[in-house]
């Protein structure tokens, strides 16, 4: 017994339960054509060789019955043929009809059925000794006396017409279980340029179109059908084969031009979701081939396997199908003397993807470089692919010995490729319409660069240091080439980097060492920040990470920053400094505030805003509710019941403390005192914008003692900061801006983690896993790759005046 | 009739108890050997053998699901057959393609160090198929247990047909990963 039989025999044996629970609705109507008959007559014991008996005895009857009907036969045969004209009649097979009537489940004999006609086969023309034939062994009639046909029944072959021969044979396929001959079906057959053939067999829709699958038969005898070449034709009219010398160079169907086939034969294991058919690249693939001045070779990019988006882009989906290439100019051009795949920005591994838009110009380009310690054969080859209203151009190098890409070197421009020129000094320069004159310092010799988009490095080298200087830290964008990234510290030397272009965190924190990234999903560029241990210094590179980086990998990032942090070095040599936020809520000018809608509250009738509320206790008891009626666990709730597990009076109500002051911050849930807001509404002119505050009727110093009494001074004011336009002081009062927040996702589970629990800080991680809204809000274990994945760290700190909350994801938002 | 209700016909030895499991499973039970050997008249000879083992079966078996109980005996009858006439890799249906399928799911068989029993095969399919989302389990079920096209398969659950290849290929390697995971070859 094979492996694969051993294994199917082995399912066999599943749980009845979960067999039952995933077969098919079967009581459903499509299944009743399947029920071609059932014995009649039940024999009151039943066993193997009564039932045989039964069939054999009925057949035979059937039979009989068949032989003494044969004269009508001819008739039949005659005016089907009549109907049918393009139906051949080559071979008989003998079969039996059935009842469609559930109930009875009778044998059903028809009254005539043509022997004939059961097995039917249609050839199409015939191209050089050759035709494509469609042929049914079991062809039924329905009431109407049409000749229907199971698709699974029926096949393709490519047949020569001397012999009658089946060269090749393949599946139909077609979007119908069944389908009708005496409907028009058209097959078409043409020799194309590989010394193979091409077919097209069209099946008539109700919509009076067709449906059009296209067939190849290679060179080497393969055949099959191009499923993803499927599509549907107003009329047969509409598609014919495209000539050229030497064969069919493609299809051409009226209103969309010129198509040309796959040279190979296609799968269905290619999950392919792209149309194989190729739009004006019939036979022959891209090459663009750029002299090397100075040497005797070439550099060339070959694109093969271009297939076309529905956008009408070329679609490139191998990587070994994209390359650049050198190779001699006099040669055979297959001669070769380097290959390094075609990388673009729209590289994503696993799944590659080189997609642009045919309009654009795809170029590419060579520099030889004659600088000093360069070999004469040293040149930069840059590709041009069109990004949008773009170049992406990647940069390669050769040396005469090897053909290397230049690492993550992607330029944007919307400047020609030419104008991206050698400097004579080993570098080059380009124009860019934003930042000016950027020059792309290369060193050839050991084939890294040391120094990359200039601009954006200092930029980014000054935020980084603005970040240091602060202590506290908060986003700052910077561009690594590949999309914006979003660098933000999350304190102890903890950073988070966001790639905005994707969705998820990729976390490179950097005590001292890099211990971890956690990049969950998506490829991209991302920002690495590392602190060299205790010198101060900080390092900060780019990094294309082309990894796919599980949570704890830890190695991968190691390497990942080894390569990295010889690409660039910031010098920072200043050590981190503690400067304290002012408050960062906003305290506007006073006569730019203008009063409308009403009067602003007297102060004799402010309240004193506190977190020690009803409104803090709500939370606590909702959060209980939550996890008990749900069933499942609720992020705040078990928090709060982590932190009293720790045994430190208070923490769980500092801890929603937080979360209430957290909330009303983001949410247009707003604080009023008295059980509503007074009727004066302010607008507050904030940087190039217009805010309508409304009145709290609580003291603005109050609001911000609140915060002070539950997070630290540093904690407090980098929170608000995130929502400082939220907030506005005019007179005493607390003027608030209605916000909105939302997420769309439901946590289900949560995992702690105790970091540290001295007498003076408490510092623990939780990591959450979330479904989205709407989804089952239940934790499986074992599917624990289908959740959203967040982690948090809280850190609590004892002060003078008592525990407060330093640091806490959950709070932050970071996105 | 309910299920409940034909097993009690079984109990009371009435010949009724084949004629209902027909109407009511007969269709799918054909449509699974059809899948398996390709041939209609293999495909009856299959359900009236699986007929006769349902009446040997019961009683004294009182199955929770009849519906469950009768594919699963159909399904190893046509299996039985289908090895019997040496039709793998060359016959119809879909049965040869499954098995070729299958065995992207196999890890390498120098992978692990020895062939697992049956058993802990089984129920680390059983674990991993249940780790799926619904979808994916009846997916994945009804193409290796139920040896349907995924052109059926994409009908019956409102899917396309593209979708239920991706998914086929995604599960089949997950699987081949979780049984190396496991350490558990075939």
């Amino acid at each position: 017994m094979t492996r694969e039989e051993r294994f199917i025999e082995i399912l066999g044996g599943m749980d009845e339960m979960l067999v039952a629970e995933t077969m098919p609705s079967y009581r459903n109507e499509k299944y009743k054509a399947d029920k071609k008959s059932m014995i009649e007559i039940i024999p009151e014991k039943p066993d193997k060789k009564a039932v045989r008996r039964y069939w054999l005895t009925r057949i035979a009857a059937g039979a009989a019955a068949l032989i003494v009907l044969a004269f009508a036969v001819p008739l039949i045969c005659s005016i089907l043929e009549e109907q049918y004209q393009k139906t051949y009649i080559d071979a008989a097979t003998t079969t039996f009809a059935a009842s469609e009537n559930d109930d009875t489940a009778t044998l059903y004999v028809p009254d005539i059925i043509p022997e004939e006609l059961l097995a039917l086969t249609m050839p199409s023309k015939t191209v050089d000794g050759k035709c494509l034939r469609l042929v049914c062994d079991e062809a039924q009639l329905t009431e109407g006396g049409s000749p229907v046909c199971n698709t699974r029944d029926a096949r393709v072959e490519i047949a020569d017409t001397a012999t009658g021969q089946a060269i090749a044979s393949a599946q139909l396929l077609t979007r119908d279980d069944t389908f009708e001959w005496e409907r028009g079906i058209e097959l078409k057959l043409a020799k194309n340029r590989r010394n193979g053939y091409w077919g097209l067999v069209f099946m008539p829709l109700d919509s009076g179109e067709y449906m059009m699958t296209p067939y190849v038969f290679t060179a080497d005898g393969s055949f099959d059908f191009d499923p993803y070449g499927m599509r549907t034709v107003g009329s047969l009219d509409d598609v014919t084969f495209w000539d050229v010398d030497g064969g069919a160079a493609g299809i051409k169907i009226k209103g969309e031009g010129n198509f040309g086939l796959s040279d190979t034969v296609v799968t269905y294991d290619d999950n392919t979701p792209y149309d194989r058919l190729y739009r004006g690249v019939p036979a022959e693939n891209i090459r663009v081939d750029c002299d090397i001045e100075g040497t005797d070779l070439y550099a060339s990019v070959r694109l093969n396997e271009i297939t076309v988006g529905e956008d009408y882009s070329y679609v490139v989906r191998s990587a070994e199908n994209a390359t650049v290439t050198i190779h001699p100019k006099n040669g055979d051009g297959e001669l070769n003397f380097g290959e390094e795949m075609l990388v673009t920005k729209g590289y994503e591994k696993n799944n590659w993807v080189l997609q642009f838009d045919t309009k654009g110009s795809f170029n590419v380009i060579a520099h030889t470089l004659d600088a000093e310690n360069f070999d004469s054969k040293m040149a930069v080859i840059l590709v041009g692919v069109p990004l949008y209203k773009r170049f992406a151009v990647t940069v390669y190098a050769y040396n005469g010995r090897q053909l290397e890409r230049i690492r993550d070197l992607f330029i944007e421009t919307e400047q020609p490729l030419e104008s991206i020129v050698s400097d004579g000094k080993g570098g080059l320069t380009y124009h860019d319409i934003y930042t000016g004159d950027k020059s792309i310092v290369l060193d050839l010799e050991h084939f890294t660069y040391t120094d990359r988009l200039s601009g954006e490095a200092e930029e980014a080298a000054v935020q980084l240091r603005k970040f240091a200087e602060s202590g506290n830290g908060f986003a700052y964008p910077i561009d690594a080439g590949g999309g914006l990234n979003t660098l933000r510290y999350k304190g102890d030397n903890t950073f988070t980097v966001t790639p905005e272009m994707y969705h998820r965190d990729v976390y490179a924190i950097t005590d001292g060492e890099v211990q971890e990234i956690g990049c969950t999903n998506g490829y991209g560029n991302y920002m690495i920040v590392k602190e060299t241990n205790g010198t101060g210094t900080w390092v900060y590179s780019g990094l294309y990470c082309d990894y796919y980086c599980a949570e704890g990998q830890s190695v991968v990032a190691g390497e990942a920053i080894a390569d990295a942090v010889d690409e660039i070095t910031i010098m920072y040599n200043k050590p981190i400094e503690h400067i304290p936020y002012e408050n960062p809520m906003i305290l506007p000018d006073e006569s730019a505030v203008e009063v409308t809608e009403g009067e602003p509250s007297p102060p004799e009738s402010l309240s004193e805003f506190s977190a020690d509320n009803s409104r803090t206790r709500r939370y606590l008891e909702l959060a209980k509710w939550w996890s008990d009626t749900h069933n499942n666990d609720y992020e705040r709730y078990k928090v709060g019941e982590f932190l009293d597990s720790l045994g430190v009076d208070g923490l769980k109500e500092l801890y929603f403390k937080g979360y209430f002051l957290n909330s009303i911050t983001v949410t247009d849930d707003l604080p009023t005192a008295n059980g509503g807001v007074g009727n004066a509404r302010i607008t507050v002119p904030v940087a190039d914008r217009t805010y309508k505050y409304f009145p709290t009727g609580y003291t603005y110093e109050s609001f911000r003692k609140a915060w002070l009494g539950v997070f630290t001074e540093e904690w407090a004011n980098t929170l608000l900061n995130q929502h400082s336009e939220v907030y506005c002081k005019y007179g005493d009062e607390l003027y608030c801006l209605p916000a909105a927040a939302g997420g769309d996702l439901t946590l289900v589970h949560i995992d702690y983690l105790l970091q540290t629990q001295t007498d003076d800080e408490i510092v623990f991680l939780s990591k959450c896993y979330h479904v989205k809204l709407g989804e089952d809000p239940v934790y499986d274990e074992m599917q624990n790759d289908k959740y959203t994945v967040s982690y948090n760290k809280y850190r609590i700190v004892r002060t003078d005046d008592g525990w407060r909350i330093a640091f806490s994801d959950t709070f932050y938002h970071w996105r | 009739m309910k299920d409940s209700e034909i097993i009690e016909l079984y109990f009371a030895r009435s010949e009724d108890a084949i004629t209902e499991t027909n109407k009511k499973h007969g269709s799918f039970c054909r449509s699974v050997t059809f899948g398996i050997l390709g041939s209609r008249e293999d495909s009856e000879e299959c359900v009236s053998d699986t007929y006769m083992n349902v009446w040997n079966a019961i009683p004294p078996k009182r199955p929770d699901r009849l519906g469950a109980f009768v594919v699963r005996i159909c399904r190893n009858i046509a299996l039985n057959l289908f090895k019997a006439r040496n039709t793998l890799k060359s016959g119809g249906g879909y049965g040869s393609v499954v098995f070729d399928e299958i065995s992207e799911c196999l890890p390498a068989p120098d992978s692990v160090e020895s062939t697992a029993e049956a058993n802990a095969v089984l129920k680390a399919v059983e674990a991993f198929v249940r780790s799926l989302s619904r979808e994916k389990q009846q997916i994945f079920m009804h193409r290796y247990y139920y040896f349907r096209s995924c052109a059926g398969i994409a009908d019956d659950l409102h899917i396309s047909e593209a979708k239920v290849k991706m998914t086929l290929k995604r599960t089949r390697e997950k699987l081949r990963e979780y049984l190396e995971k496991e350490g558990i070859d075939v």
